[in-house]
């Protein structure tokens, strides 16, 4: 059943008098819907702003925003978001546990293949580099809890904006081909992965999380030692990060020193009680009826966000202003993407860059002009070659998966 | 003679074809040295608040003053299951009293912020 869900695209699951609702709040602009208590599409005011954000320069990374420096969570300013490829030093940074590893030797560096298999493995960077067969794809990485600090009503969390993602080239191996290669036993459930990073406190829960085992064994999901054809940063899981194509990168996990192939379900806080979502389709709940249900976070909702400029941005009547966008989803790639400046009446579409992969983001531009003066709201609607497109209205209590309708905020003058 | 030119001209060809090769594919130098991360921290004067003494001596051990300052506002309650989280979930070991008078000053703090 669950299997089954989490399979599932995600068609709207919003009724159409919310859908109503919302349009018509969205027509009165950010400021009706927050004076009406709505929650869900948030005018882009209320988003964490860059400019009256700290900056900080870690280690191998550029000036990023400083949201915790212990331990170290750091986001990209939405400028990066305009290439393709998000440069490795200014790649979002998340750690869960503030005893990170601190010294790496490459030449001594072990990852442990265990468990449920005929041959437990102890294999060096060198033979994971030599003894398979290297491969590559272009994946979007995207915290689970991205945007949680534009989520209305607000949840506790780390206040991000819109900048724990990015997209990458990720270089490894197939986990698949390294599974082969220790022999894994039949009846095999799920596999877990953890990395070298420590909590302060011995009785904190270990960060590990776990695939199930055909998820992990599909060919896909892999062992990256490069990204965007150099190492890892460290701040970014050198030498070694799961890559869960199409998946939050809760499961991306850095350091990557355990995986440990299961013949039952893994039990364990950061599966069981963190990291969870609505069981529904599209991982919606109010504050006043919580899901009874939850199950792990896993594929990536589609998304389409607003990158440049800034919102509340100004432009002449008659002049262009042009907008710059990514949009997304968990695989099957993006369709299309569309804007509106009624509040969803019409729409038009946007104009879509070459796609590099359908586990990449894909960018987007619009030209918007107008003839009449005045506050415009627009919104940017994807929907995925999946058919999956995204809901006017959005919340859990976690603030994870944001996949509503993003907004932008423009003054013809 | 002439066999002198064909061995040099398939000595150039080869060089001609390696050097394709090379820059088509150029050999990937990989860094063994050892890795040190130093991790930077960014000093913060934690927010003034009834029983801040108490809050400085349990909660900094895991993590900084931000994971409080950068908190939207929440209820009393909402911060009351954090603290237990912490004690429960972290294992953070605070004795109840004081994980009461933390939660005042995390409502303190926070209420602040308005």
């Amino acid at each position: 059943m669950e299997n089954e869900l989490w399979n599932l695209n995600n068609p709207s699951g919003i009724s159409d008098a919310d859908r109503r609702t919302f349009l018509r709040m969205a027509a009165l602009g950010g400021a009706g819907m927050a004076a009406l208590g709505l929650h869900g599409n948030l005018s882009a005011d209320d988003a964490p702003k860059a400019a009256a954000r700290e900056m900080v320069r870690m280690q191998e990374k550029t000036d990023l925003i400083l949201v915790t420096d212990r331990p170290p969570q750091l986001e990209t300013p939405l400028h990066y978001f305009r290439t393709d490829l998000t440069p490795n030093d200014a790649f979002f940074v998340r750690w869960h546990l503030a005893g990170l590893r601190t010294n790496i030797n490459p030449k001594k560096y072990t990852l442990n293949i265990s468990g449920h298999v005929n041959t437990a493995l102890k294999l060096s960077l060198k033979q994971l580099r030599e003894e398979f067969e290297p491969v590559s794809v272009v994946a979007v990485n995207q915290c689970s809890g991205n945007s949680r600090g534009i989520f209305e009503p607000h949840v506790p969390g780390t206040q991000w904006g819109n900048g724990a993602m990015g997209n990458a080239r990720w270089t490894g191996v197939r986990l698949k081909d390294v599974l082969a290669k220790a022999g894994v036993k039949a009846g095999a459930m799920e596999v877990s992965f953890q990395g070298l990073d420590v909590a302060p406190l011995p009785a904190t829960p270990a960060f590990i999380k776990a695939l199930q085992f055909d998820r992990a064994n599909d060919g896909e999901v892999m062992i990256a030692y490069e990204m965007n054809g150099a190492d890892l940063p460290m701040l970014n899981g050198y030498p070694l990060r799961l890559v869960v194509p199409g998946w939050y990168s809760t499961y991306w996990m850095k350091t990557l020193s355990e995986i440990t192939v299961l013949d039952q379900p893994f039990k364990g806080f950061w599966m069981d009680k963190a990291y969870r979502i609505p069981y529904n389709k599209t991982a919606n709940e109010t504050a006043e009826k919580l899901a009874e249900k939850t199950i792990p976070i896993h594929r990536m909702c589609v998304r389409s966000l607003f990158v440049f400029p800034e919102t509340n941005a100004r432009v002449g009547v008659n002049q262009s202003l042009d907008l710059e966008g990514v949009a997304f989803d968990g695989g099957s790639g993006i369709k299309e993407v569309e804007i509106s400046s009624d509040a969803g009446k019409t729409w038009a579409k946007a104009d879509l860059k070459p796609s590099l992969g359908n586990y990449s983001w894909r960018r987007w531009s619009f030209r918007f002009q107008s003839a009449t003066k005045g506050n415009v709201q627009l919104l940017a609607r994807a929907t995925s070659n999946s058919g999956e497109t995204q809901n006017e209205i959005h919340w859990n209590r976690s603030g994870y998966q944001r996949g509503v309708i993003e907004h932008f905020d423009a003054v013809v003058e | 003679m002439i066999r002198s030119m064909k061995i040099m001209c398939a000595f150039a060809l080869m060089l001609f074809i390696e050097q394709i090769a090379a820059e088509e594919k150029p050999a990937k130098t990989i860094d063994e040295s050892l890795h040190i991360l130093e991790l930077t921290v960014v000093e913060q004067k934690p927010l003034s608040g009834p029983n801040q003494e108490v809050y400085l001596a349990n909660c900094v051990t895991c993590h900084t003053t931000r994971y409080v300052s950068m908190q939207p506002v929440l209820s009393e309650k909402k911060w009351g299951d954090e603290v237990t989280k912490m004690v429960k979930v972290f294992g953070a070991p605070i004795p109840e009293e004081q994980a009461a008078q933390i939660v005042k000053y995390l409502v303190a703090v926070n209420t602040n912020k308005k």
